[in-house]
């Protein structure tokens, strides 16, 4: 981890900077918005961004300052949720497929394949058309739609290290399955994992954001960063109820990246060297 | 040459598998997530007429257990019935054969320019490693895939079009041009097998801003995938074999780098092809593309059933036949996997 | 170095790439901007007109969409049409007699008016429109269903007997189920009147691509989801002030505001209060605010196992007690009105509401007696929906605001509009925000709100014991003496405020964005637009 920080590269600590910063304003929000998130005021209305309101006031009189602090603390949990749910699908699937190999490995591989084949936005607007729209089932949604890229990289480095000499030479040792999975494969496949999953966070912030954008994800009056892009849309001469949102998601994303690309180059050179 | 035969071969035994896969959970989504078929598959007017209903049932095989009613609708598929949509009144088929064409031309352009200037960023970022011109490259690629598409499209239409005037304002066409009719649908083809070249223009003036909008993503992907892939590629050692042999760092670039690095980068072409998909909802709705996104948005929302299956249906094959065609590639290109 | 090389390569390549893009449009679009001074040479008066419309056909014996009107008032004549008010103006019918029994229509029709076609325009064709619609058994055929037959004793007199009195037959007359066919042409393409159309007419496909009538315009193509392009008809019997309309699908309504912004088109449809801010100031543009006859209200479930809470008449008058319709009427700014109820301004007999501050103690008051002092949850339907002109979301977070002051808490729950339709239609929703849209301009329409009747039966309000109220109703839809009528009215709206399901909010004004090169826009409530009179500078 130190090596990690001592890295020269200024945009991985950019990015660790972003989204620590977002991750701690989605933990304190709801103490540190100067003002109620909920609270209309119809009075007031599409104000510009002013010393009361620093990002303005949008179609309902709200300050959209403090709806963005707050709007994180969804975007982000759903990203999150999102990635960790299939980062351990992934894991569970593509372990037993690589691990166990053969007919069994070729069904699962082609069930996940066939999952993948379906159009995802078309998966989550059924989903959510269909079951209704909420903030579950959107990450729902989103699950089905991803765990397949997980498990197949999951699966490709278990048949990698499954052939590795001290892999071998425990099973000769008399080591069960389980605790080859646990103790050898997975720490070593952690990393690639881990990668992944902090590139799909942005991607996973963009989705749910996407999805709200067209009326899936949260319900109003929860302030949630897509819907509130949405909000400010049919109004863009009022540029700033859209474009504070748009911009959060933007660097969270951004800073999700850089974390994840960060991370790769620290861990290529080490795999190559083995 | 008899291991590439057997390798397409089990190739293609994947494709059908994967096909009459698809067609099966079409077919049991249409079926078993509405709590009832006919009412999810007929529209109001239709339904208070018992006899349309019959006929309806009938058709389709309503009656019958549920592996008979599959074999029906795989029949019906192969026919090219794949029912009618409740929104629009048309057959499915009518209705996609009507709306691909649009996506298609917007997809292709927006691959090539993700693939030309990603793999371009991609080159730049690795050659420059860690001098600013490989921070500036590597920005705008992550930028490509951090940004939310729909506000990034609105960003660009009111950029590039409202304020500087530089691009037409959507639509495939020019506001008062008519609609061109006949041929393939593909404006740009029509028009060059026609002579219509005023066509050919404005059709290619009008593609040029979503498709940039919409490959903006996948640009960031490929840039990303080539500059890991040719960082790895030239610390191996043949490469520094032939720069201790003295070859200049440009030659050992495309000669002997460039295409080794590419053939990943092929897999994360189709999956920048699929995710094109994703992001066609918003595109083509801000710029009026009468395509495959809108219709599935607008299918999906109103839960029309049919056209969902159809539209998934028609998403599926073009996912499974592009991943066919990289596998063939990789077949071609990378002798390993033929073996394999 | 080789890489350097390319990289020049590439930017070269796009600047020249720009550079002939730029180029290409300045020569491309000049021919065609609107805001150049003499259009000969690009088919000048050429109206282009921006919307994002549901249009499923172009048949008028089918069309049931709320854009269907405009293409058919462009291209197809009727008896009568309504412009702007409920008051039906001739178009087709010269004259027309209504005998004691009020059941029997004679109507004297225009002569020498010729289809696009050359054909004449005779009674027959009246009678095998008229026929046509209410056999075909289509979304739109329930309006001639009261139609009991159609005679022509001559060429140019039409002989309509209803089934009984409908004191808005004419004005019913002026919607497109009434439009008249040109019946040869049609008969040529397989249209039928015969009993049994609605299985053996087979002109929709051809009623698609062709008009076949007797309007200002005739329709040269449709493709749908993309655009509707018209042209001037050479033997309208009236004035064309222009020579062709297109109208181009713009699904984004920020893009409809920017093309229109440019020039590239002249009308842009979907604008709406929500988005109006856009072009207050901007030049060449002209902002209309029309007033709208779209009812929305909340809809409150009778039904005590639907309905919760809701289904008590105390509850019901807490919650329209509870809403501020001050600041309602805010949010939908200018030419917004509040109607008391079932009849909204305009139609006759409308009576208006105060913009009251809501009574907080009044509400609280109503729900301690009602049972519920700490007030109650409720689930709030909400479909993400711009009725038109007005955000459904944005109303329904202030009334769940509104609400939220008196105690009741209304969670809402966002759906897409067809899913809450259908359940709409079953009776199955407790808290519903919903629209009423009138098919033609007459409060005949409007009774639908009623006990029993079409939207009371969505709310399971079926007791229909108010003899008084059904004796009202009765004359409204009925009496043909307008002041009787216009009294009868208003009598039913006040009886009809002391207890009824619902809470009746605003009706918002529609806008009209246009260029400033056009002269004679007006906006309608059934056709929206009216072509023929626009003057393009």
């Amino acid at each position: 981890m130190k090596q990690l920080l001592k890295q020269k590269n200024v945009l991985f600590k950019l990015g660790l900077i972003i989204c620590g910063l977002w991750i701690l304003i989605a933990i304190f929000s709801p103490v540190i918005t100067p003002q109620d998130p909920l609270a209309q005021n119809v009075a007031n209305r599409f104000q510009a961004p002013s010393v009361a309101n620093w990002f303005g006031t949008d179609e309902l009189g709200r300050d959209v300052f403090s709806r963005v602090l707050l709007g994180s603390r969804v975007s982000i949990t759903a990203g999150l949720v999102t990635v960790c749910i299939t980062i351990f699908l992934g894991i569970i699937y593509g372990g037993i497929a690589g691990y166990v190999g053969g007919v069994i490995d070729d069904i699962m591989m082609r069930l996940s394949e066939l999952v993948s084949s379906f159009p995802p936005l078309i998966l989550a607007m059924v989903i959510a058309a269909a079951l209704g729209p909420s903030i579950f089932n959107s990450v729902f949604a989103m699950t089905i739609i991803w765990w397949p890229n997980y498990a197949r990289l999951m699966r490709s480095m278990v048949i990698t290290l499954k052939e590795n000499e001290y892999i071998v030479a425990s099973r000769t040792l008399g080591a069960s399955h389980l605790r080859i999975l646990i103790r050898e494969i997975l720490p070593n496949s952690i990393g690639p994992l881990f990668v992944m999953a902090t590139l799909d966070i942005g991607n996973a912030i963009l989705t749910f954001a996407g999805l709200s954008f067209l009326g899936l994800g949260t319900q109003p009056p929860t302030p949630e960063w897509g819907s509130m892009v949405a909000d400010g849309v049919n109004n863009m001469n009022y540029w700033w109820i859209s474009t504070f949102p748009g911009i959060s998601i933007f660097l969270m994303s951004i800073g999700a990246n850089f974390i994840g690309d960060g991370l790769r180059d620290y861990l290529d050179p080490k795999l190559l060297k083995e | 040459m008899g291991n590439m035969v057997k390798y397409l071969m089990r190739r293609l035994l994947l494709v059908l598998f994967l096909l009459i896969g698809v067609s099966l959970l079409v077919f049991l989504i249409s079926h078993l997530v509405p709590s009832d078929p006919v009412a999810a598959n007929m529209s109001t007017q239709a339904m208070s007429d018992p006899e349309a209903v019959e006929v309806y049932k009938a058709k389709w095989g309503l009656d019958k257990p549920l592996y008979q009613q599959y074999g029906i609708y795989l029949k019906n598929l192969l026919q090219g019935d794949l029912g009618t949509s409740i929104r629009t009144g048309n057959p499915v088929i009518e209705d996609l054969k009507q709306f691909f064409p649009a996506t298609l031309e917007l997809s292709v352009f927006a691959m090539i320019i993700a693939i030309v200037f990603g793999i371009l960023f991609g080159v730049i970022s690795a050659v420059h490693r860690d001098k600013p011109l490989d921070y500036i490259f590597r920005t705008v690629s992550i930028a490509g895939v951090s940004v939310p598409n729909f506000w990034f499209a609105l960003l660009m239409l009111f950029l590039f079009y409202a304020q500087w005037g530089i691009f037409p304002g959507g639509g495939r066409v020019g506001s008062r041009t008519a609609t061109p009719s006949g041929g393939t649908g593909l404006y740009i083809l029509d028009g060059i097998t026609s002579g219509n070249w005023s066509l050919v223009g404005e059709a290619f003036f009008h593609l040029l801003l979503p498709a940039l909008v919409l490959g903006f993503f996948t640009m960031g992907l490929i840039a990303r995938q080539t500059r890991s892939n040719l960082l790895e590629v030239t610390s191996m050692d043949y490469i520094r074999t032939a720069k201790a042999k003295g070859l200049p760092a440009g030659k050992v670039i495309s000669r002997h780098a460039l295409g080794n690095a590419l053939i990943p980068v092929i897999t994360v072409m189709g999956m920048g092809f699929c995710n094109l998909l994703g992001g066609m909802v918003f595109v083509e709705k801000i710029f009026s593309w009468p395509g495959i996104g809108q219709y599935a948005y607008l299918s999906a929302t109103t839960l029309d059933f049919p056209a969902i299956c159809g539209v998934s249906l028609l998403i599926a094959v073009i996912y499974v036949v592009i991943n066919l065609i990289i596998d063939i590639l990789y077949g071609v290109i990378d002798p390993r996997v033929r073996y394999n | 170095m080789k890489v350097w090389k390319r990289v020049l390569a590439v930017v070269f390549c796009c600047i020249m790439i720009s550079g002939v893009t730029a180029c290409g449009k300045t020569n491309s679009e000049s021919n065609t901007s609107s805001n150049d001074g003499n259009n000969e040479s690009s088919g000048g008066g050429t109206l282009v007109v921006g919307m994002d419309s549901d249009l499923q056909t172009l048949d008028p014996g089918h069309g049931y969409e709320v854009y269907g009107n405009m293409i058919f008032y462009a291209v197809y004549d009727n008896l009568y049409k309504t412009y702007g008010t409920s008051t039906p103006e001739p178009s087709l019918a010269e004259s027309y007699e209504l005998d004691d029994s009020q059941t029997v229509y004679s109507f004297k029709l225009k002569e020498g008016v010729k289809f696009s076609s050359g054909n004449d325009l005779t009674s027959k064709d009246v009678a095998f429109s008229i026929m046509r619609t209410k056999n075909l058994k289509s979304n739109t055929s329930h309006h001639a269903e009261a139609v009991q037959s159609v005679e022509t004793p001559d060429d140019y007199t039409v002989v309509i007997t209803l089934a009984s009195p409908d004191a808005s037959f004419l004005v019913k007359l002026s919607n497109n189920s009434f439009a008249i066919l040109d019946s040869e042409v049609v008969k040529e393409h397989g249209g039928t009147d015969a009993e049994d159309a609605a299985t053996t007419d087979t002109a929709q496909e051809w009623l698609n691509q062709n008009s076949a009538g007797s309007g200002a315009y005739v329709l040269d193509n449709w493709t749908q989801n993309v655009k509707v392009e018209l042209i001037k008809n050479e033997n309208y019997w009236g004035e064309v002030k222009n020579e062709k309309v297109i109208c181009n699908e713009i699904p984004d309504v920020n893009t409809q505001i920017q093309n229109l912004k440019q020039g590239d088109i002249d009308i842009a449809l979907g604008v709406s209060m929500d988005n109006v801010s856009q072009l207050e100031d901007a030049d060449g543009v002209e902002l209309l605010y029309a007033q709208g006859y779209t009812t929305t209200f909340l809809l409150m479930n009778q039904d005590p196992d639907i309905g919760g809470p809701l289904a008590d008449s105390k509850v019901q008058e807490a919650v329209r007690l509870a809403i501020n319709y001050q600041e309602l009427l805010e949010i939908c700014g200018e030419n917004a009105t509040l109607p008391l109820n079932i009849v909204p301004e305009g139609f006759t007999g409308a009576l208006q509401r105060e913009a009251s501050e809501p009574d907080i103690e009044g509400a609280k008051a109503l729900l301690t007696e009602a049972g519920y002092p700490d007030g109650f949850d409720v689930k709030f339907t909400v479909a993400s929906y711009d009725s038109e002109g007005m955000s459904w979301t944005t109303l329904g977070q202030k009334i769940k605001d509104d609400l939220s002051k008196v105690g009741i808490n209304a969670e809402i729950e966002t759906a897409e509009i067809g899913v809450v339709i259908d359940s709409y239609r079953e009776g199955k929703e407790q808290f519903l925000l919903m629209h009423w849209h009138p098919d033609y301009m007459d409060i005949n329409n409007q009774l639908a709100f009623l006990p029993g009747d079409t939207i009371g039966e969505r709310a399971n309000w079926t007791d229909a014991s108010n003899t008084e109220l059904e004796e009202l109703k009765n004359t409204v839809s009925t009496e043909n003496d307008p002041d009787k009528r216009a009294a009868a009215s208003e009598e039913l709206q006040k009886l009809f405020a002391q207890d009824n399901p619902y809470a009746f909010l605003v009706t918002h004004p529609k806008v009209l964005a246009y260029g400033s090169n056009l002269e004679n826009v007006d906006y309608y409530e059934v056709q929206k637009i009216d072509f023929q009179n626009i003057v393009i500078n």
